[in-house]
């Protein structure tokens, strides 16, 4: 099933933008903090500044392109020292708790008006791949977690140059709770730059 | 342009190599302590217990029929004495073991070394030292280990046999952790551990 989600994804993603290879092409490259959220906190509540984001789109009509998002960002807590209790046994020790996330979107993008200040508001779905690690001692407690994701974002890009500008924006990723794992979510404030065909 | 992608990848790049966040430090940031123990058992009905004089360790030697072997002094009586301590403050009686103990309390000591390759490197006297260009190499591994070691802290019952004769298992706890540092350190590391094993049995207190 997640490979399927996967794998239709990246084929819907095709399907939209190999007929538009003569249309203007985007490709952004951005460092990206997470706040997270849900069940993302619950197991490393740290904000992250370990992230970056890719983005390639196609417009597609005036003011609307769309594309693939690729992310990647690692969460990090140390719980400290503590008991846990499950049944009649209790495990003491420090807790390492991390999150290797990969959002995988098919997005579009909607922008408003021309000029040095571009705002824009996009939408996305897609999946997410979370390689969980809950690490106490010498052991490590590893998951590998799917959840299908969708992702409203906003933000602005400034002109800096022909065909180059600086984006910033905010993206929210809201995974769906599964069997294996509550919701997601995860605030990404991200900041790089856009090239009008790279 | 072509420089700002250039410093666009080169972030990045640099971002991938920082990316794993920071874990342990220092050794006893991994000592683990875990209990449990039989819900069934009545611990309030029991009050004395006896230990013996040595800690046995769990070896290759002794899992296949050979003579025990026992961990050093310097370590044993740190690790009795804490334990002891812990007991007939959680209000149990010791008795010597001719005066039928209620319990017994009994440790044991099992060590196990890991290794691990961390790169692949030449050896330096191939071709005397010298390396043609397009020469190749004989490679190996270059590795390290750590130890750990596990202390084994058991509460069995010896009024309480089963069938084929085994004593009843009531209460138990392992410390885990890597036998690196001093005798200080390890010995102090391992009160810690054996304190936090009886702090997380209150069930055990009188």
């Amino acid at each position: 099933m997640k490979k399927i989600i996967i794998l239709f994804s990246l084929l819907v993603s095709c399907v939209i933008v190999a007929p538009l290879a003569s249309a203007q092409s985007f490709t952004s490259v951005q460092y990206t903090m997470g706040i997270p959220f849900a069940g993302l906190k619950d197991h490393a509540s740290n904000i992250s500044g370990r992230g970056f984001t890719f983005e390639f789109h196609k417009e597609v009509a005036s003011q609307l392109s769309v594309g693939v998002n690729l992310a990647y960002s690692v969460f990090y807590e140390h719980k400290g020292y503590d008991s846990y209790t499950s049944g009649n046994a209790t495990l003491t020790g420090n807790k390492y708790c991390y999150d290797n996330v990969f959002p995988m979107l098919v997005n579009a993008h909607f922008t408003f008006g021309e000029g040095m200040v571009v705002p824009y508001v996009g939408f996305g779905v897609g999946t997410i791949y979370d390689l969980r690690n809950t690490d106490m001692g010498l052991y490590t407690y590893e998951q590998d977690i799917w959840q299908f994701l969708m992702s409203p974002e906003a933000g602005f890009m400034f002109d800096m140059a022909s065909g180059t500008s600086l984006k910033l924006n905010a993206k929210y990723d809201y995974g769906f709770k599964t069997s294996e794992a509550d919701a997601y979510g995860n605030l990404n404030i991200s900041l790089g730059f856009v090239f009008n065909s790279w | 342009m072509k420089l700002l992608k250039m410093v666009s990848i080169a972030l990045i790049a640099v971002l991938l190599t920082q990316c794993y966040p920071e874990g342990p430090t220092y050794v006893d940031e991994v000592d683990l302590v875990l209990s449990s123990y039989d819900p069934a058992y009545d611990f309030s009905a029991k009050h004395t217990f006896a230990m013996p004089d040595k800690i046995i360790k769990v070896d290759a030697d002794l899992v296949n029929g050979g003579e025990p072997a026992f961990v050093k002094d310097q370590y044993a009586s740190v690790i009795l004495g804490s334990i002891r301590q812990n007991m007939l403050n959680m209000g149990w009686v010791e008795v010597d073991i001719a005066n039928r103990p209620d319990v017994m309390v009994v440790p044991a000591e099992s060590e196990s070394t890991t290794y691990y390759t961390y790169g692949w490197g030449y050896y330096g006297w191939w071709y005397g030292g010298y390396y043609p260009p397009g020469g190749w190499y004989y490679p190996y591994p270059t590795y390290d280990s750590y130890t750990s070691g596990s202390l084994i802290v058991s509460m069995v019952d010896p009024n309480d046999l089963s069938a084929n004769d085994k004593v009843r298992l009531t209460w138990t706890f392992i410390v885990n952790g890597l036998l690196q540092g001093s005798t200080t350190e390890l010995n102090a590391r391992m009160t810690k551990g054996i304190n936090q094993g009886f702090a997380q049995s209150p069930y055990l207190k009188k």
